[in-house]
């Protein structure tokens, strides 16, 4: 459990809800080499699920975050590529 | 006695008062001094009988009122020249009297009580000196029947050492004498003494009980200082405001990245042994209730949300699909897995968990402290945030609620079959074979990682086949 241990900083386990819109910065897209990047290259598009967790740390009452470990999810239109 | 002692006591004034009284009683009462007085010539020095004199050793040592001098001075006058008014000189010389006799009336009274107080008081003085004699006689009692035992210890003692000694150079072991019940009888029996401070040690002991620990030097010498205690008590929070993490960040972030690779390889594995075991059925396809479809629908909508459950139910089965289920199982157990490590307590209630979790982020984002005493930090400290979080730790919440495992298991029963499953999403991808039978069969501990109490339900015989299939697929 990341809140029953005591650590000099505060980690949280993150997930990506569903239907969220997706941003490279802050998550990675499963299927990221079948988009072609550029407008294409999936962001604004709509998350179906999230495969992976992520890992992400805070500091100063929340101030200053970064994320260690991004989140895997899978975007709506892979569904049409699978 | 008393009363001897509270005469003594008394103030000298009241003494001195009352002897000046009587004399000038006595010396006003007599006409003969002041026929005496009033035959002296006007020149003459009047003697220390003077009324002059009587009234300022009156107003010296008695105190008596103004009024009252005033009332003796006109008797006094009248006593000098006497006229036809003599019946009122008498009169008021009554009055005097009867005023005298009401004052020592009044100073009779307040010497009684007095008397009374000061009694009182040495009844207690003396029922205090019986009571530390008292003491003083169990204490010494006490001490002697100490010194006593110590000295049986010490010759019991040496007389083992010396049978020891004397068997090894025997080399002939033989036990060392143990004081019996016959021996120490035989001694009660010599010794009659002893007898007596039995009964003696048993008073004492009561007394003991009935004295605080305090008046012995032995416990005062063993009592921990105020300095102690608040060095102990400050040494406890060395716990929580370390600076060395059990865990390092490197750690940390390839513990998430194995959990995620785990997710992935029980997925693969699962969805693998979904279509091994319909391809060895031949591919049929059982008839499903449309109740349990539209159910399993429900749960997966409320789970993985309506698109994906819109594409599970869409997609035709092929290949492919394998890919959506062991997706749709990972989404599952990320969502599983991120609700499980963000709550403070596996198996707390939900709602106060949520209570915890609010205050917790009310700690982080408000950046005021909360007041621990030896706390003088800002709640931006990870340190007392830290402390916080385990304070809320499993153990603390256990043992404020033992029952919360019992609570954790009920809790998997009761809402497990409504959790999104691998039979929810088979029977949404349009199948229903016996995957959850063949994981029924399995070890919990080989096919998934789930708390002890939840291996304990699904090993549990009284518990039924839908309660298990339910906690086997919360996964």
């Amino acid at each position: 459990m990341t809140k029953q241990q005591v650590l000099s900083t505060n980690f949280e386990v993150i997930s990506v809800e569903v239907g969220r819109e997706f941003e490279r910065k802050h998550m990675v897209n499963l299927f990221d080499e079948y988009y072609a990047g550029g407008a294409k290259d999936g962001t604004g598009e709509r998350v179906l699920c999230t495969t992976e967790v992520g890992l992400r740390c805070f500091s100063g009452g929340g101030v200053d975050e970064r994320t260690l470990v991004q989140p895997t999810v899978i975007l709506e239109s892979v569904v049409q590529v699978i | 006695m008393g009363v001897a002692i509270s005469l003594a006591t008394a103030p000298p004034v009241a003494d001195t008062a009352e002897d000046d009284r009587v004399n000038v009683i006595s010396g006003e009462g007599s006409p003969s001094q002041g026929c005496d007085a009033d035959n002296s010539p006007k020149t003459r020095s009047l003697p220390n009988t003077t009324p002059t004199h009587v009234h300022a050793e009156i107003v010296q040592q008695v105190h008596i009122p103004l009024i009252w001098l005033a009332d003796l001075s006109s008797m006094r006058s009248s006593f000098h020249d006497p006229s036809p008014s003599s019946s009122r000189s008498h009169s008021s010389h009554r009055e005097f009297r009867a005023r005298e006799a009401a004052a020592h009336a009044v100073e009779l009274s307040n010497l009684l009580d007095k008397c009374k107080l000061l009694e009182s008081t040495l009844k207690a003085r003396d029922k205090e000196i019986h009571d530390l004699r008292k003491e003083r006689d169990l204490l010494m009692e006490d001490r002697k029947r100490m010194q006593r035992r110590m000295a049986q210890q010490e010759a019991a003692q040496a007389a083992a050492v010396a049978n020891a000694l004397a068997a090894v150079t025997r080399s002939a072991p033989t036990p060392p004498p143990k004081p019996s019940k016959t021996r120490s009888s035989a001694i009660s029996r010599f010794h009659p003494e002893d007898s007596s401070s039995s009964s003696a040690e048993s008073s004492a002991s009561s007394y003991r009980t009935f004295r605080t620990s305090s008046t012995s030097m032995t416990s005062i010498q063993r009592l921990p200082t105020f300095q102690d205690e608040y060095i102990a008590h400050l040494q406890s929070f060395d716990v929580f405001m370390t600076k060395t993490d059990s865990w390092s960040g490197s750690q940390v972030i390839q513990a998430v990245r194995d959990l995620n690779s785990e997710i992935l390889q029980f997925s693969a594995s699962l969805t693998e042994l979904h279509y091994t075991i319909e391809a060895n059925n031949g591919g049929k396809r059982p008839m499903i209730n449309p109740n349990v479809i539209s159910l399993a629908k429900q749960n997966t909508a409320t789970r993985l949300g309506v698109p994906f459950m819109h594409v599970l139910s869409t997609r035709g089965h092929s290949q492919d699909s394998s890919m959506l289920v062991q997706f749709a199982l990972q989404a599952t157990l990320c969502a599983i897995i991120d609700r499980t490590l963000a709550s403070f307590c596996v198996g707390f209630p939900a709602k106060y968990d949520a209570l915890l979790n609010q205050l917790y982020l009310r700690m982080c984002s408000s950046g005021k402290f909360f007041s621990l005493p030896y706390v003088r930090r800002r709640s931006r400290d990870v340190k007392l945030i830290g402390l916080y979080r385990t304070a809320s730790h499993v153990v603390s919440v256990a043992c404020l609620d033992p029952q919360i495992h019992h609570y954790f298991i009920s809790n998997i029963r009761r809402t497990g079959p409504r959790r999104p499953c691998g039979r929810h999403l088979t029977v949404v991808d349009g199948y229903f074979n016996p995957l959850r039978h063949a994981y029924t069969q399995r070890k919990p501990q080989e096919s998934i990682r789930i708390p002890a109490p939840t291996c304990r339900s699904v090993r549990s015989p009284d518990s039924r086949g839908d309660e298990t299939a339910g906690v086997e697929h919360q996964f």
